[in-house]
């Protein structure tokens, strides 16, 4: 939120954050560094500059994959997601460090163009087993450029939030190409049966964790509550939700959030204008329902970000019968007011 | 296969090419007509979204050209 | 997130803890893991291999010792024919060799050595 873009939105919490990413950089490529130094002291300073900057990014880059499903797993975990943008550029670097070293060590000596010599050094298509995998990794590192390049507010507002969850949903492709290209490549020629336990194990851990969480998502988004003769759907009662937070249901197939605020009743539209975040994890703050992802803010009778900002969702009638909440599943316009209900 | 590869080469030499020269003109003109935020955003801030921009062009030429005719 | 966007990073994932596996297994299924790493590091300055469609990669585990060391493809008639590049310092190095060569010679100019010939 803001009035014009900046260069990049820093907070005290932002700035700690970046401090750790770069402070575990430069930590593991020292321990590589002298590791590499002491067990093969013939390895060459490109050598171990390509390992140290591709193990790096695909370290990063499992700690960036598990950070989405265990958020919704466990809310605990929502602070490293709140900066995961500045982790995935930062990643993309060391990422981009490994494949222009990778490209002047092996393939701009000769005669032909280094683009053209990634292509074609192995012409092995056909092989399931000798795939050239350096193609692999150039493509992981285009889906992984226009990631990076795009991790800013307004590639989200112009691209259209939409376009833009979709072109960051590529890293999921740019995964798969990245673990192929590490066991076609690397693993071909140092054989070590740890580091290929330890790339498997990685990948049961992300693959284990991203499906965890779909199925627990899953059950919510089926919850099918009882209607009343006037369609409105009973959801819960009014003591099950605690002062200034939320629960979130599905109607209709979309997510509200009721939330209570000084004692009354609101609900609103459970998905964030800015990323999608889910505005039912997050609590009342000054008065305003605050987005557990980055912190967005709206107001909670009229789903209205508070002047200047001009973000605004659904909102939903509410009554209560009996001290049981129920919604009218039909939504108001983005941004109407209604009046919040006591309980 | 040689051939493919060539063409994959260019067409991707084209895209990021063509992308510069849309981005230059997006980031310094154009987007600044559909993206009121973008009136008061400073040079460097501008340049920063250039690699984005050429990287997105075609999604970005549709939005300029969709509020052009609005 | 929205419903439907739940479901697809629901079928990317069951699509990928799939595919994933299925193709890392053929990668790895020829790989020897009883074989020692450091023998089969070549001892020789350099490798030469023939890949596909004429191109032949040079990996030079250290420069060469001699001053100037030019690639030359050998010609129908077993004669040196056209200069194709120098090898200066460590790395591997990629050339596209043409229909007519016979095969490929490292010359010292300077010396008017042969390093190394090597024919098709």
């Amino acid at each position: 939120m803001g009035l014009d873009y900046k260069l990049v939105l820093w907070n005290k919490h932002k700035k700690n954050y970046d401090k750790l990413i770069a402070l575990g950089m430069v930590l593991y490529l020292i321990v590589f560094f002298v590791l590499s130094l002491v067990t093969n002291a013939e390895m060459t300073a490109e050598t171990i500059i390509i390992r140290a900057f591709g193990s790096l990014a695909i370290i990063l880059l499992h700690l960036i994959l598990v950070i989405g499903p265990l958020t919704r797993l466990n809310p605990n975990y929502l602070p490293i997601l709140y900066n995961r943008r500045h982790l995935g550029v930062s990643m993309f670097l060391a990422a981009l460090i490994h494949g222009v070293f990778s490209t002047i060590n092996f393939h701009t000596l000769g005669s032909k163009n280094p683009i053209e010599s990634i292509f074609t050094s192995n012409m092995d298509y056909g092989s399931l087993t000798n795939f050239p995998f350096q193609v692999l990794g150039f493509l992981a590192l285009l889906i992984l450029f226009v990631m990076a390049s795009t991790s800013h507010d307004f590639f989200l507002k112009n691209l259209s939030p939409k376009i833009w969850k979709r072109l960051h949903m590529l890293v999921y492709l740019a995964y798969s190409l990245i673990v192929l290209h590490v066991f076609l490549g690397a693993f071909q020629q140092e054989t070590s049966p740890f580091a290929i336990g330890v790339l498997c194990l990685g990948f049961v851990l992300i693959t284990g964790l991203h499906l965890t969480a779909a199925f627990k998502e899953g059950k919510i988004d089926s919850f099918k509550a009882s209607k009343d003769s006037d369609g409105w759907l009973e959801v819960c009662t009014t003591g099950e939700i605690e002062e200034s937070r939320a629960k979130i249901f599905t109607v209709e197939g979309e997510r509200i959030a009721v939330f209570k605020n000084e004692g009354k009743l609101s609900a609103i539209h459970n998905v964030c204008k800015h990323q999608g975040g889910p505005l039912g994890e997050g609590k009342i703050v000054d008065g305003c329902i605050t987005c557990p992802w980055h912190g967005y803010q709206y107001l909670p009778h009229n789903g209205q970000s508070p002047p200047p900002f001009t973000e605004k969702v659904k909102t939903y009638q509410l009554k209560v019968v009996n001290g049981f909440v129920y919604v009218n599943p039909n939504a108001y316009e983005e941004g109407t007011e209604v009046t919040p209900i006591s309980c | 296969m040689e051939t493919v590869i060539n063409i994959f080469i260019i067409a991707l030499g084209l895209y990021f090419g063509l992308g510069l020269l849309f981005g230059l003109y997006f980031l310094f003109a154009g987007a600044t007509t559909i993206d009121p935020l973008m009136k008061e955003s400073k040079k460097v801030v501008r340049l920063l979204l250039l690699p984005g921009t050429i990287a997105t062009w075609p999604f970005l030429i549709g939005k300029l050209f969709q509020s052009k005719k609005v | 997130m929205i419903a439907k966007q739940r479901k697809a990073h629901k079928l990317v994932w069951l699509l990928m803890a799939v595919v994933v596996p299925i193709l890392l297994f053929f990668a790895i299924k020829d790989l020897d893991f009883a074989a020692n790493i450091k023998a089969t590091e070549t001892t020789e300055q350099f490798k030469v291999e023939l890949v596909k469609d004429r191109t032949i990669l040079i990996t030079l585990s250290k420069p060469l010792p001699s001053s100037s060391s030019v690639l030359y493809e050998i010609d129908a008639a077993g004669k040196l024919g056209k200069v194709m590049g120098q090898l200066q310092g460590k790395g591997t190095y990629e050339f596209q060799v043409s229909e007519a060569a016979s095969g490929i010679a490292i010359v010292d100019k300077i010396k008017n050595e042969n390093i190394y010939t090597t024919t098709f």
